[in-house]
């Protein structure tokens, strides 16, 4: 197992290369210009060249790419066009936010996609299903902008139970900052939980139907045992899948719903550094995000053994 | 001809290029609000639709930052609220018999942030960085020959030919903020950041979380200008009422409108107009309509034929309904949004306000079309017109008008893409024929010479020589009834050469909180000086 992660880690290296690359080009093919998010419209025109020479984007491309590959296998992610700090302090400073929602959405998700698949697959074609099913599709197809803001809607304007948008650090205590947190991180939790629940329903409905969850009511197990020792944790693999990949996309920047709630997370900069061309913070968040993916891909790939003994990796 | 010296009492002044009523508004009982605070302290949360790229003053032209930027910051000379020059960091001036020396008293006992009284030597320092460093200064600007500290209150400018040096001086693209000295040497032409954002202002600066806030807070040491009654325009008799003012920067317009109902914000910036209604409907949000706010304009592509034909550009004015374009915009041309006008400069702006050139201006014709179209030799070749998003009203505009343009035989292909990439591509000149844009209110028409002079890259290759020797007409400092009789052939040459299209007027809402008191909109920045916000 350590050798497999260690070679797991290893290939990071090339995968990490690959995105920096890849990020860099899509950046710069993108049309637009940082200069004119800077100098405005009626400035642009004759200041250009200034800014271009400040920022280094008037050196060629390819010197431009090896600047920045270079410093970024160094921790260094350049300098924020905008921001006025480097984009490693930038990112590290709109984390936490991101890993608040993340930590606050996720249990969410799960605490309502898993009870409502288990239900759903304990009594196939009946009503509990067919909430499932509804719940599923809702969070499947209503787009977490739509469901932020009708969140927003009933519950901030109309009730005034929770405020608009914003931020409140932990600092300030746990219900303000649960306060402000719930909303997004319902609009987000939902569509995860859809997810959630109709893998779990799936997935479980496959193990209830094999022999050895037979075998074990055959045994006289109660219905208990069988369905957590038995079905659900060997159920479990492909909802963990599925988990980890709502955490890698919770943790990667949930650009609608952070602009939306006015969180100050990693999306929201990220978002922000898009419309204005701030190519180092659109580079350095595509790199944490792809770290993000592929260090979570490995987590879900280790669980897996630890759920299931009979999975080995050599 | 032969200028007789002027000299400027300190209460009276004469303003070269402003307009009587200047001087009368100084004495007389103002439209503008008293100073008088209704409450002091307390705290302003405003939502604002754009993040400031910089805060330092000279270096941007954008709004978002001049939005802030006026609250730290003063310069010699400003503008009032009939869009008149105004004295602000300047007791007075006078002016040489030749016209080519200014000479400016300042005031005395203005007090930076950092606690160091203003002299000349701060103004000229913060002009001689104004020019290395403000975008496009350098050359409109090259008049000035020298700028001298004469003593530690008098300034004085050399120039080398006659030239408007006030409205240059006052318009705020980028400001001619005025620094300490210190803080000059200290960053030279590098970027100001933070605590050394140091003006003269009645706010000082506190925070800058980028993309997050901006916080001001109220300057102890400020003195309202004792001239005036009350604000006005920029500057006048600026008092801060509020211990301090929030700028959260809230792109998605939901979030400013849903903020401003819960009472998380005291004002929102650019409220859809869909919105108005529930916001109308709420007890404790009064709508404010700031106008004027945008001309909605449409840049013409020169180089790309048939936009260098002129019957061809004609047929374009022909083909438009203007009132059911800005009925488009305004979801169905609820009137206090939008107003038909051929004017570059909105009827608010007496001074330049003109109908010069309107002949053909909404007036609709198809049977005119046809035959401009067939003069032209327009052949159904697609005429791609770029529009963007970003800007709900542009989008909606280029819309109604591609209809239209299509309805009358034009072959108009919208191009849709961010803001950004519509820069881009509109200064690149590659294939694209017309430009959605807005121009926010011009200040003088010396600001027009960008658009329309021959050789600027904003003219989009535009070029008429009798359009250049107006424009330098007015680039003097010529009395303002005779810029005004150049401006008027300047505007009937734009629609005779259709240089640019200018479809109308459109203005945006805007929200705040019943408990704010004595706020009104005004440009394209809200104004927080003078505004009470009561418990």
């Amino acid at each position: 197992m350590g050798r497999y992660v260690l070679q797991r880690l290893v290939l990071l290296v090339p995968m990490w290369t690959a995105v920096a690359v890849l990020s860099f080009i899509i950046v710069h093919a993108t049309p637009g210009d940082p200069a004119a998010a800077f100098l405005g419209q009626e400035a642009l025109f004759e200041s250009k060249a200034e800014i271009h020479h400040r920022l280094g984007l008037d050196k060629p491309l390819y010197v431009q790419l090896a600047t920045w590959v270079a410093g970024a296998a160094h921790g260094d992610l350049g300098q924020s066009f905008f921001l006025g700090q480097s984009v490693s302090d930038a990112l590290v400073q709109r984390f936490p936010v991101t890993l608040s929602l993340t930590s606050v959405a996720l249990p969410i998700a799960v605490a309502v996609g898993v009870p409502l698949g288990l239900a759903a697959a304990l009594h196939p074609n009946s009503w509990q299903d067919g909430l499932t099913t509804s719940v599923a599709l809702f969070g499947l197809c209503v787009p977490e902008f739509v469901t932020g803001m009708l969140l927003i809607f009933f519950f901030a304007v109309g009730l005034r139970w929770f405020p608009a948008g914003g931020y409140a650090p932990l600092t300030e205590g746990v219900g303000p900052w649960l306060q402000h947190l719930l909303l997004p991180a319902l609009a987000l939790g939902m569509l995860q939980a859809g997810l959630i629940a109709r893998i779990t329903r799936a997935s479980m409905l496959q193990v209830l139907d094999s022999d050895y969850v037979r075998t074990a009511r055959a045994k006289g197990l109660r219905e208990p045992v069988v369905l957590v020792k038995h079905a659900f944790r060997n159920a479990v693999i492909s909802v963990v899948t599925v988990i980890g990949l709502a955490v890698a996309v919770l943790m990667s920047g949930a650009f609608i719903t952070e602009t939306l709630f006015e969180l100050p997370g990693v999306g929201n900069l990220t978002v922000a550094a898009v419309l204005r061309r701030d190519y180092p913070v659109i580079q350095g968040a595509l790199l944490l995000f792809a770290t993000i993916v592929l260090v979570v891909n490995l987590l879900v790939d280790v669980t897996y053994s630890y759920l299931n003994p009979t999975i080995t990796y050599s | 001809m032969n200028r007789t010296r002027r000299t400027l009492v300190v209460l009276i002044l004469t303003c070269v290029m402003g307009v009587p009523t200047a001087l009368v508004g100084l004495g007389a009982p103002l439209a503008a609000q008293t100073d008088a605070c209704a409450v002091s302290g307390g705290t302003i949360v405003a939502a604002m639709a754009t993040n400031p790229p910089t805060l330092d003053p000279m270096l941007s032209t954008t709004t978002a930052a001049r939005q802030i930027d006026v609250y730290l910051f003063e310069t010699l000379v400003t503008y009032d609220d009939s869009y008149s020059i105004i004295p602000q960091l300047a007791a007075g001036w006078t002016t040489s018999a030749n016209g080519l020396v200014y000479t400016f008293k300042l005031r005395g006992g203005v007090k930076f942030h950092n606690g160091q009284t203003m002299t000349a030597a701060d103004v000229k320092a913060s002009f001689d960085r104004y020019l290395k460093v403000a975008p496009g200064a350098a050359a409109r600007l090259a008049p000035i020959k020298a700028v001298t500290a004469v003593d530690n209150s008098t300034l004085r400018f050399d120039l080398t030919k006659d030239f408007p040096l006030l409205p240059n001086l006052a318009m705020p693209i980028p400001q001619l903020a005025v620094l300490p000295k210190s803080i000059i040497d200290k960053y030279g032409e590098k970027e100001i950041r933070g605590q050394d954002l140091v003006g003269t202002g009645p706010y000082q600066f506190a925070e800058w979380r980028p993309d997050v806030a901006v916080r001001v807070t109220r300057f102890a040491g400020y003195q309202p200008d004792p001239r005036f009654r009350g604000a006005t325009g920029f500057g006048g008799r600026r008092v801060a009422c509020v211990d301090q003012i929030g700028f959260i920067p809230a792109p998605e317009s939901g979030s400013r409108v849903a903020g401003l109902l819960t009472g998380a914000y005291d004002f929102a910036e650019a409220v859809p107009i869909t919105s108005v209604p529930q916001l109308e409907a709420t007890k404790n949000i009064t709508v404010a309509i700031v106008k004027p706010k945008w001309g909605i304009m449409i840049e013409l592509n020169h180089s790309q034929p048939p936009m260098n034909n002129l019957s061809f550009r004609k047929a374009l004015i022909a083909s438009l309904n203007m009132g059911q374009v800005l009925a488009a915009t305004s979801f169905g041309g609820r009137p206090e949004y939008v107003r038909t006008s051929s004017s570059i400069f909105f009827p608010e702006q007496k001074n330049w306000y003109t109908t010069a050139g309107s002949e053909f201006y909404n007036k609709p014709d198809l049977t005119r079309v046809k035959q401009l179209l067939a003069e032209a030799g327009y052949h159904n070749e697609p005429i791609t017109y770029l529009t963007n998003q970003d800007y709900d009203w542009m989008y909606k505009a280029s819309v109604a008008v591609a209809a239209q343009l299509q309805a009358a035989g034009i072959n108009a292909k919208l191009e849709l893409m961010d803001w950004p990439s519509q820069i881009q591509r509109a200064q690149s000149l590659k294939g694209w024929h017309m430009n959605q844009t807005g121009w926010s209110p011009r200040l003088d028409p010396i600001q027009t010479s960008v658009s329309l002079h021959c050789g600027s890259s904003a003219a989009y290759t535009y070029c008429n020589h009798t359009m250049d020797q107006l424009l330098d007409q007015l680039n003097t400092s010529l009395p303002l009834k005779e810029r005004q009789a150049v401006w008027t052939k300047v505007q009937q040459l734009v629609w005779d050469d259709v240089a640019v299209i200018r479809i109308g007027d459109y203005f945006e809402p805007e929200a705040t909180s019943t408990r704010l008191k004595g706020y009104r909109p005004f440009y394209v920045i809200p104004r927080f000086w003078n505004v009470s916000k009561t418990p």
